[in-house]
């Protein structure tokens, strides 16, 4: 039997794409539109990829477990553990999400976000000096001039454009696709500098040197700015100011090409000064380009919860936040974290050697639904179902729009919200009776 | 030669992220870009091998040439075999350098190690193949 499921939101990035229609085919994804490629291999690999159950690694060997035996190992190794890390939740719903806070709490654990590896830097900037945000709509209906700094949506949030700026209908712009300027800004030729109206292409660190300069011209004090910045002519720095004070209401983009390089979340917080000084002239706005589906998500819950975005430390008893030294990798290569628990994430593709090495040594639970290269790292692997396949929940797009995610198939499997509540609720009861 | 390695997602990495012991992924992920006149330089063509160190780790990468790589940068995929050259550092911001590293770059004829075979040099135990 063949269903056709329409509005589906794709659980892949921070777009969160609510007009996918999915094809099932007797229980299976059998076909996707409106996806782009990232997206569409999310559904249409789903089948026959999973784990079909929990597998725990006993010396050398990985054997099959149930998920009762699953669940007691993991309550006995986070309730054991001195300093133990809560780590990924950037894949899960809030519902889950919430729950790793307050383990973090009842465990006196660690527990971060992987935005402490994305865009941890633009939080510290926008703490030091706020945030002129919109939404996507905005953006779309409004904007007549983009910038993407150290960001290539083309490969990393394909519909971006699509959806909110070159290629979109506007309501207040008559044709949109001629009357919209795209500047992109990068140390390589990517696939989205090939279809900018204006190329910027400079030294890599080079992004704090050109911020600076571009907000010397606005000011008025082209004078000052030698010849060449970071390997952008200044006749070319020039032209951009001009084009960026010259819109009727700008955006700017920023991806993790800037929060990654040498300056981190200083090359932001120029950012987010660049565009305050655009706002005296006209009107800008800047946000960042979140890359996980639910990334956002786990900071806006995080803060409820603990007063915190990412990075929260509850060893003292009480919520304390310090990147640099209570972010996953910075404990990770301080081998400070004696067990782990990492939630639909995979540290062992994206982080540093040390720390992978670390989580090599020390009891590390994994919940992912499929083989990733954190399996092999991992002592416990618990397969659930996946958020807006076989599962629902709240996600939250990257600018901030909380969406709820659609489960669509039955398979069985349970989902992270359950599993992490019985792990809870059993830590409890474990602390009651010590 | 020591080459400036930048790291960022591609299409190809992104559709297998949730397929990462794939033949796809694994050859996406451990291809480093470089600039032809580069190439010329460390003495390899298309499709041969390097070994990138830097702090004394060492990773195989496949190279293909790349005309919009700047000379003295290059460019891999974001993946275990990228972060296998990044420090733990994170300058006291919880972010490492991913995007700077300086590795140094020699040809070489070993053999590319598969993303379990990474992990097993870091301690852990391959999964499935
Ligand atoms: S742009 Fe992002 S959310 Fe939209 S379909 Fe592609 S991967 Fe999914």
């Amino acid at each position: 039997m063949v269903d056709k499921i329409r509005h589906v939101v794709c659980p892949y990035c921070g777009c969160l794409c609510d007009d996918i229609m999915i094809e099932v085919t007797d229980g299976k994804i059998s076909g996707v539109e409106n996806a782009c490629t990232l997206g569409a291999h999310k559904f249409l690999d789903d089948a026959g990829n999973r784990l079909k159950g929990p597998i725990m690694r006993t010396g050398d060997e990985w054997v099959d477990i149930s998920y009762e035996e699953a669940i007691e190992f993991a309550v006995k190794v986070l309730s054991e553990a001195d300093r133990p890390l809560l780590y990924g939740w950037s894949g899960c719903a809030t519902e889950t999400q919430a729950i790793g806070a307050h383990l973090a709490e009842l465990i006196g654990g660690v527990v971060d976000s992987t935005t402490s590896v994305c865009h941890g830097p633009s939080i510290l900037a926008i703490q030091e000096v706020g945030h002129p945000g919109c939404t996507l709509g905005q953006v779309k209906n409004r904007a007549d001039t983009i910038i993407y700094w150290g960001s290539n949506p083309i490969e990393a949030h394909p519909r971006h454009l699509s959806r909110y700026t070159n290629y979109a209908d506007a309501y207040f712009l008559h044709n949109a696709f001629r009357e919209r300027r795209v500047i992109v800004v990068d140390v390589r030729k990517t696939p989205t500098a090939e279809i900018a109206t204006e190329f910027v292409q400079l030294e890599q660190g080079g992004d704090y040197h050109v911020l600076s300069a571009l907000r010397a011209i606005i000011r008025g004090r082209g004078d000052i700015i030698p010849d060449m910045v970071a390997g952008v002519p200044k006749t070319q720095l020039i032209r951009v100011a001009d084009m960026c004070k010259k819109a009727k209401f700008g955006a700017l983009f920023f991806g993790v090409g800037i929060t990654m390089t040498g300056g981190k979340y200083k090359n932001i917080r120029n950012a987010i000064e660049f565009v305050d000084e655009l706002n005296r002239h006209t009107k800008w706005t800047i946000s960042p380009m979140r890359g996980h589906s639910n990334v956002y998500g786990s900071n806006e819950v995080f803060t409820w919860i603990t007063g915190y975005p990412f990075a929260v430390d509850y060893s003292r008893g009480i919520a304390f936040y310090n990147p640099g030294e209570t972010t996953a990798v910075d404990i990770l290569a301080r081998k400070e974290a004696d067990a782990a628990l990492i939630m639909a994430s995979d540290p062992g593709a994206h982080f540093p050697r040390i720390c992978c090495e670390h989580l090599a040594k020390i009891p590390t639970i994994l919940f992912d639904p499929y083989p990733s290269a954190t399996t092999h790292l991992c002592t416990l692997q618990i397969p659930s179902a996946v958020n807006g396949i076989d599962a629902a929940g709240t996600a939250y797009r990257m600018d901030g729009i909380p969406i709820r995610t659609r489960k669509f198939i039955e398979t069985g499997y349970p989902t992270d919200t359950e599993l992490m509540e019985k792990i809870y609720d059993r830590i409890r009861q474990v602390k009651e009776n010590a | 030669m020591k080459i400036r390695i930048n790291t960022g997602r591609t299409v190809i990495q992104g559709s297998h992220v949730d397929r990462k012991n794939s033949p796809e992924y694994f050859r996406e992920t451990s291809t480093l870009h470089l600039n032809p006149v580069d190439m010329m330089e460390i003495g390899i063509d298309d499709g041969e091998r390097v070994k990138a160190t830097t702090g004394g780790i060492s990773v195989v990468l496949r190279v293909i040439s790349d005309e919009t790589i700047k000379r003295g940068t290059g460019f891999l995929p974001l993946g275990p075999y990228a972060n296998a050259l990044v420090g733990g550092t994170t300058h006291s911001t919880g972010m490492p350098d991913f995007k700077g590293s300086v590795a140094e770059i020699e040809a070489t004829g070993e053999k590319i190690p598969t993303v379990g075979e990474l992990m097993q040099h870091l301690g852990g135990l391959p999964y499935g193949r």
